[in-house]
C-alpha cells in the first residue's frame, strides 16, 4: 500500500533532517500516529515503502505507476527500456536519484527505470511537482529518489525466486553492526527469457486474417546486481552513509514487435559510489546547527551489437559512456526558534562519450557550479512559510564547441494546521532543465546536436489539502491537490537538412490536473488505498497547425485501487507467524499516441494479487504474485507488446 | 481489441477528447485524360491522413484513411512514415506505402472509401518499401529499399530489389533482382531501390546506391525491368550523381529525369558534389541515354529535393530544400523552380512559406493542364495551370481534413 505523506504531529524543521535520516538509520518500526513523509509539507510527495516495493515480479516502474501523475512508458518485458513521466514532464524532464546520484543519462537524460531493481530498496519518494532543493536537478515535474537500503543490526538473509517467461533469481545478503556502525551487504541475480506471448498483426491493422500468435524473440537477460552500504554514527548528532552499487545486465533488444531483431544484443553496466555525511555543528545551545556533506561517482557503459542492422540505429555497434562525479555542501540552523535556514555549494563533472558513430563532437564534457538556499518560517506554530532558490552554473564543452549558461530555480511555499485533521498547503515555482550533451552537441550521425540551445523552463504552482482522522479502529488520511505547469522553449527534433534532423527551443505546454489519494488501514489488518488523477495536458506552441492540441501519451485518467489483509505477528501460532493477501488495480485511460489525435491507443486495466506468508518466527518468507490477472492485451507505446499474465513466487531465509 | 467488460464497468474516464474528425465520404471520380483524380497524404512524420483532390484542385474527400481509421494495436492503421506511388496508379484505387517499420502497401477504393487489400512486404525484415508501380495489369513491383540482413528463411527475402505481388489475391510470388544492374559497383554498394515508372511495356527503377551503413555511396543508376520476365534487362549509371531520390517520365515517356540531392554525410551541411538534375532520353529499346545534366551551382548551391515533374517535354519542375538556423526560425526557403530543358533557363516559381522542407511532391498531369506541389507550410496544394509547356499562374488550395496534418505527399489514380 502506498504511504500517504501528510504532516506530523509537530512540523519537521528543515534543520532538523539529520535527524531524520539518523531515524532512518535506526529504522524503528512505528505505527500509528506519524507515517513519514518525503519532505516538506507545502509540496506534496508520496512515499513507497519497502513492503510495497519488494514482491516477487514487481518492477520499481510497475510501482511508481500506482503514484498520482505518474505515467510509465514500457517497452517489452522488465528487462526492457522502462522510462517515466511525472505530471506531464517527460522522462528528459524528470530526474530519478539512486542513493542520491542521478541515473538520467547524458545522451537523451532519460532514466531506464529498467535497470534498478527493487530487492535493496527501502523506500522510494516521489516528489511530484517540486523535487528538493538541494538536487542539482530541479525537475520540471518533479522528482523521484530511491532510496536503498542502511544496515540494520545483524542479519542474514538469502532467496530464490521463479515466475512466468523463464523468470528466475537468487539472492542474498546480510548486515552486521551495531546502533554505532553497521555494514550490508548483498547481490541478487535476475534472469528471464522473456519470451511473452503477443498478437503480431504484422503491420495490417485493416485485416486480421493474417494476424499472428507469437512469442517475443531475443527478449532474454541475465542481470546481477550488487550493494554495499556502510553506516557510521558520529557522535549523538552525526551519521555517515556511503552506498556502493554495481549493475550489469546482457540482454536480447528485441525492437519493435512486428520486425523483431533476433540477433541485436545490448550490455549495460553501471558503478556508483555516494557518500552522504551528516553531523552536528555549534554549542549545545544550537542542536538543530548541522553540516551535510556528499560526494558521489558514477559510471555508465551500454554497449549496442546490431551486426545485421535490424534496429534502426544505422551502426552495428554503439558504445555509450557517461561518467559523473561530485560533491556538495550544506549548512543548516535554527537562528530563531521560529526560522529554519538552510544554504549550500555543490559541483559536478559529466562526460558523455559515444563511440564509434556519431558526428564529430561525439566527446562531451559538463561542469556544473551550482549554489542553494532554503528557509521556513513558523510565525505561529501551525503555519509554516518557506522558500527556496538556486542558481546552477552550467558550462559545457565539445571539441569545437562550448558554452556557458545560468539556471536559476525557486520556490515558495506554505503549509497550516489549523487543526488535528486538516494541512491546507500551497507552493509556487519556476524550475529549468539544461539540455544534455547529446541535444547539445549530437547523438548520432541523423540526430545533430544544437550548441545553441538553452533551458526549457516555466513555473508551476500547487493548492491542496490534506485530511486525516483516527480512532481506536480506523486510520485514515487523504490528500487532494491542484496544480498547474507551464513550460516553454521545450526542446524539439526538425529536420535541418536532407537525412539529418537537429533539436530546437520550439515548444510550450500548459499542464493542470487534479490529484486525489486516500489511505485507510481498518483494525490493524485491513489496508485501503485508491487514487484518482486527472491531467490536462496542451501543446500550446506558436504556430502550431495540428486542431488536436491535447499531448500525447498523457491519460487523462488514471486510477488506482487497493486492498489488503495484513497479519504481521500471528500468535500465538508461531509456526505461521504473518500473512498477507493483496490486490492491486490500475486503470489508464485511452490516450493520443500521435500530436495530430489520430491514434488512441486503448485503456489498460490492469490487476495485480499477492499473497504472502511468513513461517517460523519470520525466518522463512513465501511470496507469490500474479500480474495482470485479467490479461489485458495492452501496449504504452504503438509497436512495442508487453507481457499479459504472469505468475512469480519467491522463497527467503532470513537469520535471525 | 474487444472491450472487456471490467473496463466497460469501471469506465467512468471521459474518453480523450478532441476524437478524431469523422473520415471523407467515398467519391466516384469519372476517369478522365489524367486519370481519375489525385491524392494526397498528410503527415507530421507520426501519423498521416490521406484525401482525395480533383485536377481542378478542389478537395472531393477530406480524409477519407487516416492513421486513426482503426483501433491501434501492436501497428497503427497507417503511420507517420506513408507515401504515395510516383507513377498513377491503375485500376481506379488509391495505394499508399507505409514505409518503416510496417512494410505495407495499402490498396484503398476511393468509392467505397474503405481499404480493399493490405500486403505486407517484410518478408521478415523491415524492408521499407518505397514505391509501388503496375508492372502488369495483374501484378504490382514493390520496391525494398533495405537489404535483409538474415535472407533465406522466407521465400524472396532477400531484399534491395523489387517485390513481385500479384493481384488481386495480394500474393507473394516473386522478386527482381538487382544485382545486373550494379555491375561495375563496389562489391559494398547496394542497389537501394526507391521510385519507379512503367514506360513502353518496361519498368525504370531508381537506384540510390548507398552501403549497407550509409556512410559510402555509389554512383546513382536506373535500373531497367521486363516485367514479363520480371528480370533486369539493361541499367545506365549516373555517372557522379550522388543521393538520387526523385524520378519522373516526360509525357510522352521519351524521357525521364532524376533528381540528386547530394550527400549529407551526418552533418548538417551536404555535400553537393554529386547533386543536380540528370535528363535521360529513352531509346526505342527501351535504353536509356543521358542527354543534359544540372548541376547544383544551376540552383546557387542549394540541395534539390527528393520529388520532380515533368510540365511538358521540355521543361521540368523541381524543388530545392531549405535550411533551419540555430534557433529553428528559417535561414534559407525551399524554392521550386522550372527548368526549360531547350535553353537550361531556371525560373523560381515559388518559396516556402514560414518554415523550409514543407514544398513537398511535385506532380504534373499535362494533358490535363495543371501541376501540383504539396504545400505543407500553407496547409494545401498550389495547383498551376500549363499553358504552352510552361508553368503559368499558380492558385493555392487547402486540404483541410480536420486535423490540421500538413500535406507532403501527391498520388494519382
Amino acid at each position: 500500500m502506498i504511504a500517504l505523506l501528510w504532516g506530523a504531529l509537530s512540523a519537521a524543521g528543515v534543520a532538523r533532517r539529520a535527524h531524520a535520516d539518523e531515524d532512518a538509520a535506526i529504522e524503528v518500526d512505528v505505527r500509528g500516529d506519524a507515517l513519514p513523509r518525503a519532505g516538506e509539507a507545502s509540496i506534496p510527495s508520496t512515499t513507497i515503502e519497502a513492503e510495497d516495493l519488494r514482491w516477487p515480479g514487481r518492477s520499481v516502474a510497475e510501482s511508481l505507476a500506482r503514484v498520482p501523475g505518474v505515467m510509465i512508458a514500457r517497452t517489452g518485458g522488465a528487462s526492457e527500456l522502462t522510462t517515466m513521466t511525472l505530471r506531464g514532464a517527460s522522462s528528459a524532464q524528470t530526474p530519478v536519484y539512486l542513493a542520491g546520484v542521478r541515473l538520467n543519462d547524458e545522451l537523451y537524460r532519460a532514466a531506464d527505470l529498467s535497470t534498478v531493481p527493487s530487492f535493496f530498496l527501502r523506500r522510494v519518494d516521489v516528489y511530484r511537482g517540486h523535487a528538493p532543493v538541494e538536487l542539482d536537478r530541479a525537475g520540471l515535474g518533479g522528482a523521484v529518489l530511491l532510496e536503498p537500503e542502511v544496515p540494520r543490526g545483524t542479519r542474514a538473509m538469502a532467496g530464490v525466486g521463479a515466475g512466468s517467461f523463464g523468470s528466475r533469481s537468487y539472492f542474498g545478503g546480510a548486515s552486521l553492526g551495531s546502533d554505532a556502525v553497521g555494514v550490508a551487504f548483498a547481490v541478487r541475480r535476475d534472469s528471464t527469457d522473456g519470451d511473452f506471448a503477443y498478437v503480431d498483426d504484422r503491420g495490417t491493422r485493416f485485416d486480421e486474417s493474417d494476424d499472428r500468435d507469437v512469442r517475443r524473440r531475443n527478449g532474454d537477460a541475465r542481470a546481477l546486481d550488487a550493494w554495499g552500504a556502510l553506516r557510521v554514527r558520529l557522535g549523538p548528532r552525526g551519521v555517515w552513509n556511503t552506498v556502493v552499487n554495481a549493475f550489469t545486465r546482457r540482454q536480447g533488444v528485441p525492437g519493435l514487435g512486428v520486425v523483431p531483431a533476433d540477433r541485436a544484443r545490448a550490455e549495460s553496466e553501471r558503478a556508483l559510489v555516494g557518500s552522504r555525511l551528516a553531523v552536528g555543528c555549534g554549542g549545545a545551545a544550537s542542536d538543530a546547527c548541522t553540516i551535510s556533506a556528499s560526494t558521489f561517482v558514477k559510471r555508465t557503459r551500454y554497449q549496442l551489437d546490431d551486426p545485421e542492422r535490424e534496429l534502426p540505429f544505422g551502426t552495428t555497434r554503439q558504445v555509450i559512456t557517461t561518467t559523473s562525479t561530485g560533491g556538495q555542501v550544506a549548512w543548516g540552523d535554527t537562528p530563531l526558534s521560529w526560522l529554519d535556514v538552510r544554504a549550500g555549494l555543490g559541483e559536478a563533472i559529466e562526460g558523455l562519450t559515444v563511440d564509434p558513430i556519431g558526428p564529430e563532437q561525439s566527446h562531451a564534457q559538463r561542469l556544473s557550479l551550482r549554489a542553494f538556499a532554503e528557509s521556513a518560517a513558523r510565525p505561529v506554530p501551525w503555519f509554516e512559510l518557506r522558500a527556496a532558490a538556486s542558481l546552477s552554473s552550467e558550462r559545457t564543452e565539445s571539441p569545437g564547441a562550448g558554452d556557458l549558461a545560468l539556471s536559476p530555480a525557486a520556490r515558495l511555499g506554505a503549509s497550516a494546521r489549523p487543526a488535528e485533521w486538516v494541512e491546507p498547503f500551497a507552493a509556487i515555482a519556476y524550475y529549468t532543465r539544461v539540455p544534455s550533451l547529446g541535444e547539445l552537441y549530437g547523438a548520432s550521425a541523423s540526430f545533430l546536436g544544437n550548441p545553441a540551445l538553452t533551458s526549457e523552463a516555466g513555473p508551476s504552482a500547487d493548492v491542496g489539502t490534506r485530511f486525516r482522522a483516527k480512532n481506536a479502529y480506523v486510520d485514515f488520511g487523504a490528500e487532494v491537490v491542484l496544480f498547474g505547469r507551464l513550460a516553454s522553449d521545450l526542446i524539439e527534433y526538425k529536420r535541418s537538412a536532407a537525412g539529418t534532423v537537429r533539436p530546437y527551443n520550439v515548444g510550450s505546454a500548459r499542464f493542470l490536473g487534479l490529484e486525489a489519494l486516500a489511505a485507510a488501514e481498518v483494525v490493524e489488518h485491513l489496508e485501503l488505498d485508491a487514487t484518482v488523477t486527472f491531467n490536462d495536458a496542451r501543446d500550446t506552441t506558436d504556430g502550431r497547425t495540428l486542431v488536436n492540441d491535447r499531448l500525447p501519451f498523457q491519460a487523462p485518467w488514471v486510477a488506482t485501487a487497493g486492498a489488503a489483509l495484513d497479519f504481521d505477528d500471528i500468535q500465538p501460532v508461531e509456526w505461521v507467524s504473518g500473512a498477507r493477501v493483496g490486490v492491486g488495480f490500475l486503470y489508464r485511460s485511452p490516450r493520443f499516441a500521435d500530436p495530430a489525435g489520430l491514434v488512441s491507443l486503448p485503456s489498460q486495466v490492469l490487476l495485480d494479487a499477492d499473497a504472502g506468508v511468513e513461517l517460523a518466527r519470520d525466518m522463512i518468507a513465501v511470496q507469490v504474485r500474479v500480474t495482470n490477472l485479467l490479461d489485458d492485451v495492452t501496449t504504452d507505446l504503438v509497436g512495442y507488446p508487453l507481457p499479459g499474465r504472469g505468475a512469480f513466487a519467491e522463497v527467503t531465509g532470513a537469520w535471525p | 481489441m474487444k472491450p472487456r467488460p471490467i473496463a466497460l464497468l469501471v469506465s467512468f474516464a471521459v474518453a480523450c477528447d478532441g476524437a478524431a474528425p469523422p473520415p471523407g465520404p467515398g467519391v466516384d471520380v469519372p476517369e478522365g485524360p489524367c486519370g481519375h483524380a489525385l491524392f494526397v497524404v498528410a503527415t507530421d512524420y507520426q501519423s498521416s491522413s490521406v484525401s482525395v483532390v480533383g485536377w481542378g484542385g478542389e478537395v472531393l474527400s477530406a480524409g477519407m484513411i487516416h492513421s486513426g481509421t482503426e483501433q491501434a494495436g501492436l501497428s497503427v492503421a497507417l503511420s507517420g512514415d506513408v507515401v504515395a506511388p510516383t507513377d498513377r496508379v491503375g485500376a481506379g484505387q488509391l495505394l499508399v506505402l507505409d514505409r518503416y517499420p510496417a512494410s505495407v502497401a495499402t490498396l484503398i477504393d476511393p468509392v467505397e472509401a474503405a481499404v480493399t487489400e493490405q500486403v505486407n512486404v517484410q518478408t521478415g525484415f523491415a524492408s521499407n518499401p518505397q514505391d509501388a508501380v503496375f508492372a502488369r495489369p495483374d501484378a504490382l513491383y514493390v520496391s525494398r529499399y533495405e537489404r535483409n540482413p538474415a535472407p533465406g528463411k522466407v521465400a524472396f527475402d532477400a531484399g534491395s530489389d523489387l517485390l513481385v505481388v500479384t493481384l488481386p489475391d495480394a500474393a507473394i510470388t516473386g522478386r527482381v533482382d538487382l544485382g545486373p544492374a550494379m555491375v561495375g559497383a563496389p562489391a559494398e554498394i547496394l542497389p537501394r531501390p526507391g521510385r519507379m515508372v512503367a514506360r513502353g511495356g518496361l519498368v525504370y527503377a531508381l537506384l540510390s546506391a548507398y552501403s549497407a551503413d550509409f556512410k559510402t555511396t555509389g554512383d546513382a543508376r536506373v535500373a531497367i525491368v521486363d516485367p514479363e520476365a520480371d528480370t533486369v534487362v539493361g541499367h545506365a549509371v549516373l555517372a557522379g550523381a550522388r543521393g538520387c531520390s526523385g524520378l519522373a517520365a516526360s509525357p510522352s515517356g521519351a524521357r525521364l529525369a532524376v533528381a540528386c540531392s547530394g550527400t549529407f554525410g551526418g552533418t548538417g551541411t551536404p555535400d553537393l558534389s554529386g547533386a543536380g538534375v540528370v535528363v535521360l532520353d529513352r531509346g526505342v529499346d527501351g535504353s536509356l541515354v543521358e542527354s543534359r545534366r544540372f548541376d547544383a551551382a544551376v540552383f546557387d548551391g542549394e540541395p534539390l529535393s527528393f520529388t520532380l515533374d515533368f510540365v511538358a517535354e521540355d521543361a521540368l519542375l523541381v524543388s530545392t530544400f531549405g535550411a533551419l538556423d540555430d534557433t529553428g526560425a528559417a535561414l534559407r526557403d525551399d524554392r521550386l523552380l522550372e527548368i526549360d530543358l531547350t535553353d537550361g533557363s531556371v525560373r523560381e516559381l515559388l518559396r516556402s512559406a514560414g518554415e523550409p522542407f514543407t514544398l513537398g511532391d511535385i506532380r504534373c498531369g499535362a494533358a490535363c493542364g495543371a501541376c501540383f506541389v504539396a504545400d505543407a507550410g500553407r496547409g494545401g496544394v498550389q495547383r498551376f495551370s500549363v499553358e504552352g509547356g510552361r508553368v503559368g499562374a499558380a492558385t493555392f488550395h487547402a486540404v483541410d481534413d480536420g486535423t490540421g496534418l500538413p500535406p507532403r505527399y501527391l498520388g494519382a489514380y
